[in-house]
């Protein structure tokens, strides 16, 4: 920390003054633009610095404090948690501490809200900023009262020492601190994926608060959002109306084609769909026929290459416009193979193919991990198993489909949406369209509803907005449709994966090999915790192909941890039954020894009342049959992937899962009913408890939906899931029932917990269905027809079998 | 075609300009900007949308304005007065409802953006049935959507709320 607290007032001038290199971050903080925000000193503006208090925290008159980040609440109390980070550290109540919007104009970056990664990263930051500034406010006390910092104590902004008292507004209150935050080296999240130096304190770490001290963080607190949630005055990006502001629509045909030949770069953050048709990408507009809505009064057309939009003065006229317009389209210039035929065109990966990641992209086929020799291994086997398993594309499908305000005007231009996990992305995408400097787009980001994950429709959305604001040349507001998100989300990748394994007379694991084949351009590929790293297995290879592109995708709330875990751990659970042994206790004797991988199995083991015993014990004739399985998975940040100063192969710090389904299956319907989920998550220093073990249920329960019913169908051309009846997602009816067990770790450091329990699920309830039938299950969704199916072929099998035995 | 309409909603008229097949949904968020009832489909299949229609649940997404004049409408803004309605009190500045109250105090809503719909669909099923099994509850709510998944704690919700407005009936 370097510098005195500065007296003097921050002044534009003076700003300018200082130094042009910074104008392009530079903040309006002051200029009371942003709603919420106190205007402390109004038309003063500071410059975002990554290394100033100032661009974090402001300490007002009144004694409360704006923290800005750049963490947006997506849902999961992130924002309360940091809060509550800055709080304790700087001896506030909750009540004086509040969040400024998300405005690029005034936000500091602060790492991403993704990955699960906003408590652990944002918070180090935020801590860094606020033990900063508590050390200049005890500093500046001491001074003022006379007393030395020793003997000084704070209590909700007060300090105190000597008989003496100053509160935090008194000392600073509309002036900025001049302070300076040490820096160190920290390890990037998703998209960068680099080490780098800047602000960052872990818990406990000096100058911050000791742990023991902690007063607020670890135990649970409301989340700050909630009463305006549920009274309905918290307004949400939906909800932002400008003057003279008019209603858009696009006007595309239902469903996404083939993106094998797409006209604009892709990458993790998945593709901005709007820029893709203004490059003349998607289908070829052949036709649009303007007086098929000349009835509509106000109803305008605007069509720039193939992106093809309608606005209207009123938001019913829009909606109208939109799907009364007769647009010809060219058939897809490729087509798809349709979801029977998925599992060839997934296959049909070429070496060399390069999955889109970010610093130099992993070239397929990547070799993920690899030890020892896996058909040495295989050869010391006393038993080995083998399958193939399938997952399918998945969408975000956010309740409600995004929504964005674009005001574009000659002087500059402002979006108002809400952002995905990159701030500031949306804003660099409505530059390109527009053809304007990204500098000259303002992106302010409202909560909204939550897609769980990497990129939807959010750079997309504000990008149509922004091309009809420019064509009217007035603010509009564009609300994608059911159809328009669906059709046009950027999807989770279907994998396909073959697995081979083997165990010795003992017990213990010998080989694993897991070979994968997906379109992998959803920021990573499989993880290696998740396709074994768990357990202590000689030989072993780990191997991902990337697929030719089909869809747009991006990840999606874990991604790339289902198909890894579905597979990997039914394959360990016949590891378990080959040998006769309770999975469980199979699991324990071949685990590396990692202690908090162990821990969330006793836990969550204990907390069902597991009972050892070999699976499918007690199969049945009966129509319908009860099981219970058992699952590990994580969402490994970054792991897999390789780049400057990150080497793919160390595991980054993870958060471990473990999961146990009791599930029913009616053998005659092929319906599967999970009745009651325990999962369990050690993600280290737990901010907010009662927040994560939200978490745990909404991972659980959403796991359940993808695991039993969610599949992004598609023809020969389109994507045909549309609505929630062509994408079925989970009810109320067939809900879980959840156990979370959240284990608090107060010696380390935060870890992610928004998605873990998704990837354990899945093989739990898979382990479930073979408890239950005898029969294992290879593929998801485990809709009906396929349950069904999968119990048939068994049977055919078994007859087969019984036959062939006889005969000899 | 635009026409003048009369609509009631929240216990006050308001006179709107819409044409009579807008659904109400444009109508209550568009001209009188209730913020409550969101868009999520505009298919009637997910329930983001919902509001009372002379207390019961209905898809504002896919009601025509037309079809909601002379009744009542209630929002989610309007579950307060609701309930002090209920009881005989007046609605000069309401309580919460025990519902949106059980909603902060059990911690109900992830993202938030499907509660308005499940809020105003719970308040129907307490109005018919005072104290709903897990299974009722499970049928009365299956057509509203979570994506966060939030179904548990709404569960929860929904039977601490009957309780304490059974307990507020009886004092």
């Amino acid at each position: 920390m370097t510098g005195p607290i500065s007296e003097k007032e921050f002044s534009r001038k003076a700003f300018l003054q200082g130094g042009g290199a910074l104008l392009v971050g530079f903040s309006l903080r002051r200029a009371g633009l942003a709603s919420g925000a106190s205007a402390a000193a109004p038309g003063a503006p500071l410059p975002i610095s990554a290394d100033q208090v100032d661009s974090y925290l402001t300490v007002h008159a009144d004694n409360t404090v704006t923290l800005y980040s750049s963490i947006m609440e997506r849902g999961q109390g992130t924002r309360t948690s940091l809060l509550m980070i800055a709080a304790e550290e700087l001896d506030i109540g909750m009540v004086q501490i509040s969040h400024a919007p998300l405005d690029t104009s005034t936000t500091p970056f602060t790492g991403l809200a993704g990955g699960s990664q906003g408590a652990t990263i944002g918070g180090s930051f935020v801590r860094a900023a606020a033990a900063s500034a508590k050390q200049a406010l005890l500093g500046l006390a001491s001074a003022k009262l006379g007393v030395p910092v020793a003997r000084l104590s704070v209590d909700k902004g007060t300090v105190s020492g000597g008989g003496k008292s100053v509160t935090y507004g008194e000392l600073v209150g509309g002036k900025v601190f001049d302070v300076t935050i040490p820096q160190k080296v920290q390890r990037n999240d998703l998209g960068v994926f680099q080490h780098l130096l800047r602000p960052g304190l872990e818990p406990g770490e000096s100058p911050a608060k000791p742990v023991d001290q902690y007063k607020l963080v670890g135990k649970p607190q409301p989340r700050v959002d909630v009463p305006g949630i549920v009274t309905g005055t918290l307004a949400y990006s939906g909800d932002v109306r400008l003057p003279g502001m008019v209603h858009g629509r696009v006007v595309r045909p239902r469903g996404q084609s083939s993106l094998l030949h797409s006209r604009t770069t892709y990458g993790p953050y998945g593709t901005n769909y709007a820029l893709e048709l203004l490059a003349g990408g998607g289908q070829a507009v052949l036709s649009v026929d303007e007086s098929s809505i000349r009835h509509i009064p106000g109803a305008r057309v605007v069509q720039v290459a193939n992106f093809v939009g309608v606005v209207a003065p009123n938001e019913w006229d829009a909606i109208k416009a939109a799907a009364e317009l007769k647009v010809q389209w060219a058939e897809p210039s490729t087509p798809l193979p349709g979801n029977g035929n998925l599992e060839r065109a997934l296959r049909a990966a070429e070496p060399g193919l390069r999955a889109s990641t970010p610093i130099p992209g992993p070239v397929s086929p990547l070799l993920i991990t690899e030890m020892g020799d896996v058909e040495t291994g295989l050869a010391q086997a006393a038993k080995t198993v083998s399958a193939t398993f399938r997952t399918a594309y998945l969408l975000h499908g956010p309740t409600g489909p995004h929504n964005a305000v674009a005001d574009v005007t000659p002087t500059g231009s402002t979006i108002y949406h809400q952002c995905g996990p990159n701030y500031g992305l949306a804003a660099q995408g409505v530059a390109q369209a527009i053809g304007v400097p990204q500098a000259s787009v303002r992106e302010i980001s409202y909560q909204g509803s939550s897609f769980y994950g990497g990129h939807s429709t959010d750079q997309d959305c504000p990008t149509a907005a922004a091309v009809l604001s420019k064509a009217v040349g007035k603010p509009v507001r564009v609300q994608f449709m059911r159809c328009d998100d669906m059709g046009y989300d950027n999807y989770d990748g279907a994998e396909v994966i073959d697995v081979r394994a083997g165990v010795d007379a003992n017990g213990q694991i010998t080989a694993f090999e897991y070979v994968a084949y997906s379109q992998e351009d959803v920021a990573q590929p499989p993880s290696a915790i998740n396709t074994g790293g768990v357990y202590l297995i000689p030989n072993r290879k780990v191997l991902s192909n990337t697929a030719p592109r089909l869809f747009m995708t991006a990840p999606l709330r874990s991604p790339m941890d289902r198909g890894p875990a579905f597979s990997t751990e039914q394959i360990i659970d016949e590891l378990a039954y080959a040998t006769g042994s309770d999975p469980l206790e199979f699991r324990r004797r071949n685990m590396t020894g990692n202690h908090a991988w162990l821990r969330v199995l006793d836990e969550v083991a204990k907390a069902a009342n597991w009972q050892p015993g070999r699976a499918a014990a007690k199969l049945s004739d009966a129509k319908v049959v009860t099981g219970r399985g058992f699952g590990f998975g994580t969402h490994a940040y970054g792991g897999g992937l390789q780049g400057p100063g990150l080497d793919f192969r160390t595991l980054d710090p993870t958060t471990p899962a473990a999961a146990i389904a009791d599930i029913e299956v009616n053998k005659k319907t092929g319906k599967i009913r999970v009745k009651h989920v325990y999962a369990a998550v050690a993600p280290g220093l737990v901010i907010n408890p009662e927040r994560v073990a939200d978490q745990v249920i909404g991972t659980a329960v959403i796991g359940t939906s993808q695991a039993l019913i969610e599949e992004v169908t598609f023809s020969r051309s389109n994507v045909t899931s549309l609505d929630w009846v062509t994408y079925p997602s989970l009810r109320f009816k067939d809900s879980p029932n959840v156990t979370p067990i959240v284990i608090q770790q107060l010696d380390a450091v935060p870890g992610g917990a928004g998605e873990e329990p998704i990837s354990a699920l899945f093989p739990a309830i898979a382990n479930a269905f073979f408890d239950a039938t005898g029969v294992r299950m290879r593929q998801v969704p485990m809709k009906p027809a396929v349950v069904r199916d999968t119990l048939a072929r068994a049977v055919l099998k078994e007859a087969r079998s019984t036959k062939f035995g006889a005969r000899r | 075609m635009a026409t003048k309409l009369t609509i009631r909603v929240n216990e006050l008229v308001h006179r709107v300009s819409a044409s009579r097949d807008t659904p109400l949904l444009y109508v209550l968020r568009n001209e009188l900007h209730l913020i409550g009832p969101r868009f999520g489909c505009g298919l009637a299949q997910c329930g983001a949308c919902s509001v009372l229609l002379d207390r019961k649940e209905i898809r504002s997404c896919v009601t025509p304005v037309a079809a909601a004049t002379g009744k009542s409408i209630t929002t989610l803004e309007g579950l307060p007065a609701l309930w002090a309605s209920e009881r005989g009190r007046a609605a000069a500045a309401p309580e919460l409802h025990p519902l949106q109250q059980a909603w902060i105090d059990v911690g109900v809503p992830q993202c938030g953006y499907c509660q308005n719909g499940m809020l105003v669909q719970a308040a129907d099923l307490l109005s018919t049935n005072k104290n709903p099994t897990e299974d009722q509850i499970r049928v009365a709510m299956n057509g509203h959507l979570c994506r966060c998944g939030t179904y548990p704690k709404i569960l929860t919700a929904i039977k601490q709320a009957a309780a304490a407005m059974a307990k507020e009936r009886a004092r």
